[in-house]
C-alpha cells in the first residue's frame, strides 16, 4: 500500500475514536463551560486533521463530508451555534461514514463508486444545521481597467517607451508600488528577492522613503526602501506573488493608454473640511437660554458631525464620538464636543504648511493585548538590563579586569536609560485620563441627590489628568463608595444644613492632580463632618475597642477608625452605600494598587476623603539589603534613607531600642528578627546600617547586615502555598537568575 | 563566507544574506570605505541593499548577475540625493 | 549545499507528505512533531533556511510556534510559514503580527508547497 495511506489510515481511525467520544461526552455529562470548551476544541481539531490529511488522496467525497462536520463545530467552538442533539446524530452520522470510507481506503485504496451519493446526502444534512449566512461578502472588487498609478510621471522616456510597447502588444502590464513596512525584515521577508520573481520586469525604482539617518543611528534591519516595478505579468499572477504582503503592496492593472495622460488631483473634501469644522464651533459658541436649549443645540452639532465621521476619514472613532456626545447630552455643556472639534482640527493645522513633506499625524487603535505584550517584554529587557552589574562585578573579581568592568558599567548605564525611556514611553501609552471614571458621577450625584431630596452641587476638576488604565479602571468602584457616603452621611438634609447656618445646596468637590509619581484624588464635601466622640462611643458600642482604648484615641485615630473592618459595614447599611461594603474594603482595594487612603474632618464643615495612587504600576524599585545572610527587597518607595549608626546612640525605652534621628525618636527593629530568623548577636562595636523607612506614617529604624544595591524587579506575587505567607509582597527574578523576595512591610511591622 | 575583504576591495560572493548586514555595515562606516566588488554575488538581501545604499561606498564592482546589474546599480551610482 | 527545512505537524500523515516532496525537491529536512518539539531542537542550535508549522496542534500552536522562533537568535529574519485550511482564513493577520512570512492551504499540493519555498528562500 501507498506508505501515505498506511499512515493515514490508522491515524484517522484515532482521530475518528477521539471525535466520537468527544461529541458522546459533550452530550451527556459536560455542563461546565471550561470543559466543554475543551471538549469541543478536541472534536474540531480531530476532524479538522482528517480533513487535512485527507486531501492528499483521491478521496474528495470524503473530504467535502469531513470539511461540512468541520464547519458546523467551528460554529459551535466559536460560540455562534449550540450544540442540539439532532446535531450530535448528524455529525456522528458523518463519523460513521468517514469510518467505513477509511476501510474502503484501506483495502480497495480508493472511496467506493457511491461514495459521492452517500456523501452529498449527509453534507446537505450538517449544511442544513448552518446559520444562514449574508451573501455580499464576494470577491476583491475588480480592479477598473483603466486604473492609474500616480508615480508614472517619473518615468524616463526609453522606459516608457518599452512599457507603451509591450501595451501595444496587448500585454498585460500592472503597475506596483511596494512599500514594506519597517519590521518586515523580522517577518522573515525579503523584498528584493520577491521583486526578482516577477516574470518579465519592465522597471523597478528604488528609493528610500525617508533620507538616511547618520551612521550611529542606522539600523540596516528597519526597512526603509520604497519599490515601484512595471511588469509585464497578468494581474492576478502579480498578486499571487504579493499575497502575503497584501497590505504593502499596491498593484493596478494598467490601462493601454495610462501613460498618455495628465494627473488630476482632486482635494475638495480637504478644503471644505475646516469650514465645516468651524461652523460647528460657532453654533456652540452661541448664547443657551437653559440647559434645554443647549441640549438641543448639542444634538445638532452631533448631527452635523456624526455625518462627517460616517463621510470623511477623521481621526475619531465611533465609540469615542458617541462618549462626548452623551457625555455633552447628560451635563448639558459644550465641553466635550469642543474638545472633540480640537482634536479634528488640530491634524488639519498641523498639515497644512509642510504637507509635501510630513504626513499628518494619525492615530492608532491599538489592542490593549499588544500593548500589555509589550509592556512584558520591556519588564524582560528591564530584568536581562540588570545581570550586566554582576557582569561588571565578574569582570572585575573573577577576571581581574578593572577596565572591562568600567565599560560593561558605562554600557548598562546606556542601556538602563534607554530601557527607562523606553518604559516611559509605553507606560504613556496606558495612561487614560481620569475622566473615564469621573463621567459616572455627574449623572449618579443627581440621582442620589434628587432621591434623597439633598440639592447638591457636584464639582469636577482635573478629569484630564491622567494615570496607568488600570489604575483608573479599579478605582471605579472605590470611588463609587466614597461618593455615594459622602451623599448619604456627610451631607445633611436642607433643613438641619439651614439650622446650621450653612447654604442649602451642598457642595461635592471630585478632584484630580499629579503630585509627583502620584495621582491624587479628592473627595470632598461641606456636610456634617465625622464626630470622633461618636466614632470613639460607636466603637464601644460594636466591640471593637473597649472604653479604655477608646478613650486613648486621638481624634484624629478615632475618624481613621472608619476604615476598621466590621466598623462601616455595621453602621451604614442604608439603601445606598450599604451593600456590605464598608470603607474597609475601599481601603484594601487602594492598598492593592500601592496606593494610600487618608480622611480628614472637621466636626460642622465637612469631610475630604485623599486617595493617593502610583502613575503606573508593573514596575517597582526595589533597595536589596542582606538580613541573616539573605538577600531580600524592600520597595524603594517606603525607604526614606540609610543610616550608619553607632551602637553607642541606641537607647532603650521600654525595652524597645530607639535612637534619635534629628531631633526625633524612631524605633529601632533588627530586619533578622521581625522574620523570624536565628542570628549571631551582632557585633557590639560595629556600626549598624539601619534603613529608614516609612510605614503608614510611623518612621521605623531598621537595622540589617549590609545594603545592597537599589534595582527595578517586576513583582510577582507569591502563589501557590505561599500565597499564604505573611511579611512578603512577592518575589522577583534577578540578573543573576537568583530569586529575591521582596517585604512587605506594612504587613511585617 | 559571503563577504571576504581584500585589501581595500571587499567582496561580496554568492548570496549575501540578511545576517551579513551588520558586517557590511561595519566595514562601510568609516571615513574611507572600501570598493564593493558585486561580480560573484547572485543575490543580495534587501537589508544590505539598504547599507549599500546608505553608506555610498567609493566604488562599486558591478555584478555578473543580469537582475542586479540592471535594477540595483542605477541605485548605487545615482548621486546623493 | 543543499538547504534545510523544518516542518511541525502532528499528524505523521502530513510529516510523511511533507518530506516527501521537499527531499525529493533536493532539500534537508527536519521534522517534529509538535510545536513544543520544533521550539526545542531550534533552541538546541538548529537552524533552518525555513520552517513551515501546521496552525492547528496540541499545546502549542503554530502561531505560538511562531512567535517563540521569531525571538531566538538566528532566526528573527528566517521565513517561518504556517499551514491553514479556508477556515482559519481569519487568523492570517494574527499570524501575521507574530511574525509568520506567509501561509500555505491545505490540503499542500507539491507544485504550490516548492514554489513558496523557492519564493522565500533565496537560491533555493
Amino acid at each position: 500500500m501507498n506508505p501515505l495511506l498506511a499512515s493515514f489510515v490508522p491515524e484517522s481511525r484515532d482521530l475518528l475514536q477521539t471525535a466520537t467520544a468527544g461529541l458522546l461526552r459533550l452530550e451527556r455529562d459536560a455542563h461546565d463551560g471550561a470543559q466543554v470548551k475543551e471538549l469541543i476544541n478536541e472534536v474540531f481539531r480531530a476532524v479538522h486533521t482528517i480533513k487535512g490529511s485527507s486531501g492528499l488522496f483521491d478521496a474528495a467525497a470524503l473530504t467535502r463530508l469531513v470539511h461540512g462536520a468541520e464547519d458546523l463545530l467551528g460554529e459551535v467552538r466559536a460560540g455562534r451555534l449550540g450544540l442540539t442533539s439532532d446535531m450530535v446524530d448528524r455529525l456522528l452520522d458523518a463519523l460513521d461514514q468517514v469510518g467505513v470510507w477509511v476501510d474502503a481506503l484501506e483495502q480497495h485504496e480508493c472511496l467506493p463508486d457511491d461514495a459521492e451519493a452517500a456523501g452529498s446526502g449527509l453534507v446537505a444534512g450538517l449544511r442544513a444545521l448552518l446559520p444562514a449566512r449574508d451573501g455580499g461578502a464576494g470577491g476583491p472588487a475588480a480592479a477598473g481597467g483603466g486604473a492609474r498609478a500616480d508615480w508614472l510621471s517619473w518615468l524616463t522616456e526609453a522606459e516608457r517607451l518599452a512599457v507603451s510597447r509591450r501595451l501595444g502588444d496587448g500585454a498585460a502590464v500592472v503597475a506596483i508600488r511596494y512599500t514594506p513596512d519597517e519590521g518586515c525584515f523580522y517577518r522573515g521577508e525579503d523584498p528584493l528577492h520577491l521583486l526578482r520573481q516577477l516574470p518579465e520586469l519592465l522597471v523597478l525604482h528604488i528609493a528610500p522613503r525617508t533620507p538616511w539617518p547618520p551612521a550611529g543611528e542606522f539600523d540596516p534591519y528597519r526597512c526603509n526602501l520604497v519599490f515601484h516595478a512595471l511588469a509585464a505579468v497578468p494581474h492576478d499572477v502579480a498578486a499571487h506573488l504579493f499575497r502575503y504582503v497584501a497590505d504593502q503592496a499596491e498593484i493596478v492593472p494598467l490601462a493601454p493608454d495610462a501613460l498618455l495622460e495628465p494627473d488630476v488631483a482632486d482635494d475638495a473634501p480637504a478644503v471644505l473640511l475646516p469650514c465645516l469644522l468651524a461652523e460647528q464651533r460657532r453654533i456652540l459658541a452661541l448664547p443657551a437660554e437653559d440647559a434645554e436649549e443647549m441640549r438641543r443645540r448639542i444634538a445638532v452639532v452631533a448631527g452635523a458631525l456624526g455625518n462627517l465621521l460616517h463621510g470623511a476619514d477623521l481621526p475619531v472613532s465611533q465609540a469615542e464620538f458617541d462618549a462626548a456626545v452623551s457625555h455633552a447630552l447628560d451635563t448639558g455643556r459644550a465641553a466635550p464636543l469642543l474638545a472633540l472639534l480640537d482634536h479634528l482640527e488640530r491634524p488639519a493645522v498641523a498639515a497644512a504648511p509642510e504637507a509635501a513633506t510630513r504626513p499628518a499625524t494619525r492615530v492608532l487603535k491599538v489592542d490593549q493585548e499588544r500593548v500589555d505584550r509589550l509592556m512584558n517584554l520591556i519588564g524582560e529587557l528591564v530584568v536581562s538590563k540588570n545581570a550586566l552589574p554582576f557582569l561588571a562585578r565578574r569582570a572585575e573579581q573573577v577576571h581581574g579586569s578593572r577596565e572591562m568592568s568600567r565599560e560593561i558599567k558605562d554600557q548598562y548605564a546606556v542601556i538602563d536609560r534607554l530601557a527607562q525611556e523606553m518604559q516611559g514611553a509605553i507606560m504613556q501609552v496606558r495612561m487614560i485620563p481620569v475622566s473615564e471614571v469621573f463621567a459616572r458621577f455627574p449623572r449618579l450625584v443627581r440621582d442620589l441627590a434628587r432621591k434623597l431630596d439633598k440639592p447638591i452641587a457636584l464639582v469636577i476638576a482635573g478629569e484630564d489628568t491622567a494615570a496607568d488604565k488600570t489604575i483608573i479602571e479599579s478605582l471605579g468602584d472605590p470611588l463609587l463608595h466614597i461618593v455615594r457616603n459622602a451623599i448619604d452621611h456627610g451631607i445633611e438634609p436642607g433643613p438641619q444644613r439651614a439650622a446650621a447656618g450653612k447654604p442649602g445646596g451642598a457642595t461635592l468637590r471630585l478632584s484630580a492632580r499629579q503630585e509627583g509619581d502620584q495621582v491624587v484624588i479628592e473627595v470632598e464635601d461641606d456636610g456634617r463632618g465625622i464626630d470622633p466622640v461618636r466614632m470613639r462611643r460607636s466603637a464601644v458600642d460594636k466591640g471593637l475597642l473597649d472604653a479604655g482604648q477608646a478613650g486613648r484615641l486621638s481624634d484624629q485615630d478615632a475618624v481613621n477608625l472608619i476604615f476598621r473592618a466590621g466598623f462601616s459595614t455595621a453602621a451604614a447599611i442604608s439603601d445606598l452605600s450599604g451593600r456590605g461594603v464598608g470603607m474597609d474594603v475601599v481601603r484594601t482595594t487602594i492598598d492593592r494598587l500601592g496606593g494610600t487612603i487618608g480622611v480628614a474632618s472637621v466636626v460642622g464643615r465637612g469631610t475630604s476623603v485623599r486617595l493617593s495612587l502610583p502613575l503606573s504600576m508593573a514596575i517597582t524599585r526595589v533597595m536589596t539589603v542582606e538580613a541573616g545572610g539573605t538577600q531580600f527587597g524592600i520597595p524603594m518607595e517606603l525607604i526614606a534613607e540609610t543610616v550608619r549608626l553607632d551602637p553607642r546612640r541606641v537607647r532603650t525605652i521600654k525595652h524597645a531600642q530607639t535612637f534619635v534621628l534629628r531631633d526625633e525618636v524612631v524605633p529601632l527593629r533588627r530586619l533578622a528578627d521581625l522574620l523570624g530568623m536565628a542570628t549571631p548577636p551582632p557585633d557590639a562595636d560595629a556600626h549598624h546600617a539601619v534603613l529608614v523607612v516609612r510605614v503608614g506614617g510611623a518612621v521605623i529604624g531598621l537595622v540589617v547586615d549590609r545594603f545592597r544595591e537599589g534595582m527595578d524587579v517586576i513583582l510577582k506575587p507569591m502563589d501557590g502555598v505561599l500565597a499564604g505567607l505573611r511579611g512578603y509582597a512577592g518575589t522577583a527574578l534577578l540578573g543573576d537568575g537568583s530569586v529575591l523576595l521582596v517585604l512587605d512591610l506594612k504587613e511585617l511591622l | 563566507m559571503p563577504l571576504r575583504a581584500d585589501g581595500e576591495v571587499l567582496h561580496l560572493e554568492a548570496e549575501c544574506g540578511v545576517e551579513e548586514a551588520l558586517a557590511l555595515l561595519e566595514q562601510l562606516a568609516v571615513p574611507l570605505p572600501p570598493t564593493v566588488d558585486l561580480r560573484a554575488c547572485t543575490h543580495v538581501h534587501t537589508a544590505l541593499v539598504q547599507v549599500l545604499t546608505a553608506c555610498r561606498p567609493r566604488a562599486v564592482i558591478p555584478p555578473d548577475d543580469t537582475f542586479l546589474a540592471r535594477w540595483l546599480m542605477p541605485l548605487l551610482q545615482a548621486p546623493p540625493a | 549545499m543543499s538547504k534545510t527545512i523544518m516542518i511541525v505537524d502532528d499528524s505523521p500523515t502530513m510529516l510523511l507528505s511533507l518530506h516527501g516532496i521537499l527531499s525529493k525537491a533536493g532539500f534537508t529536512v527536519e521534522q517534529a512533531r509538535s510545536g513544543e518539539e520544533a521550539v526545542g531542537a531550534l533552541k538546541g542550535g538548529l537552524r533552518p533556511a525555513m520552517v513551515i508549522t501546521d496552525f492547528n496542534m496540541g499545546a502549542m500552536n503554530g502561531i505560538e510556534v511562531v512567535r517563540q522562533v521569531r525571538r531566538m537568535p538566528g532566526l528573527q529574519f528566517t521565513p517561518l510559514v504556517l499551514l491553514t485550511t479556508e477556515s482559519q482564513r481569519d487568523r492570517r493577520d494574527e499570524a501575521r503580527s507574530a511574525g509568520a512570512t506567509g501561509w500555505l492551504m491545505k490540503p499542500v499540493q507539491a507544485d504550490a508547497l516548492l514554489q513558496v519555498v523557492r519564493q522565500l528562500v533565496p537560491g533555493a
